[in-house]
């Protein structure tokens, strides 16, 4: 098992009720292939630095789980059939604490 | 001892010479001790870019090479996620 973290960018468009199903959905998969989540940060609503398509604004979200290394592809494959989820990016988080033990 | 060639401010070629000024700057990384460059830390990335957007080069802000390198990973994967804009016109 690894530590991953993925920020989530959700369409603000959408109410909170739908951005939390997205929240939800996205646990959900992580749930499906072996993996625990852990503390969930929810940013909110934010300006985006940049246009993203049509939108200006986004729904920030960090996501942190523990997953097999081996089912990370199988979630990032799952990812863009999410409803309301705009992008997403996800790092390995063990590394900046084995780093930063070190 | 400078030679006398060095006297009137000009070099071997004949160009002018400007010697470095001041101490050189620490990178900030380094320094910190920080380990990992979270693409997350808008605030801190804007330090190493300009105003237009643009990463700053290594010999203004003084970074090492490896913490460079995450810094310019780090500032894509923001912009990537629309923490950081692309460029500011």
């Amino acid at each position: 098992m690894r530590t991953y973290e993925t920020l989530l960018l959700c369409d603000p468009r959408r109410d909170d009720a739908e951005v939390g199903q997205t929240l939800d959905r996205f646990q959900a998969l992580v749930a499906e292939r072996g993996g625990e989540m852990g503390p969930i940060d929810k940013w909110g609503r934010r300006k985006l630095a940049g246009e993203i398509g049509d939108l200006t604004d986004g729904y920030y979200a960090v996501m942190t789980y523990d997953l097999d290394p081996d089912k990370r592809a199988d979630l990032e494959a799952a990812l863009p059939f999410v409803e309301g989820l705009v992008r997403s990016k996800t790092v390995r988080r063990d590394v900046r604490e084995r780093r930063a033990s070190k | 001892m400078r030679g006398s060639r060095d006297r009137d401010g000009k070099g071997r070629d004949g160009k002018k010479q400007f010697p470095r000024k001041g101490r050189p700057k620490v990178c900030y990384f380094c320094k910190e001790k920080v380990t990992y460059v979270d693409y997350k830390d808008t605030a801190l990335l804007r330090r190493f870019m300009s105003d237009r957007g643009k990463i700053r080069a290594r010999r203004v802000t003084g970074s090492c090479q490896r913490h460079q390198r995450d810094i310019a990973l780090a500032v894509k994967n923001a912009r990537e996620m629309g923490l950081l804009a692309y460029a500011v016109r």
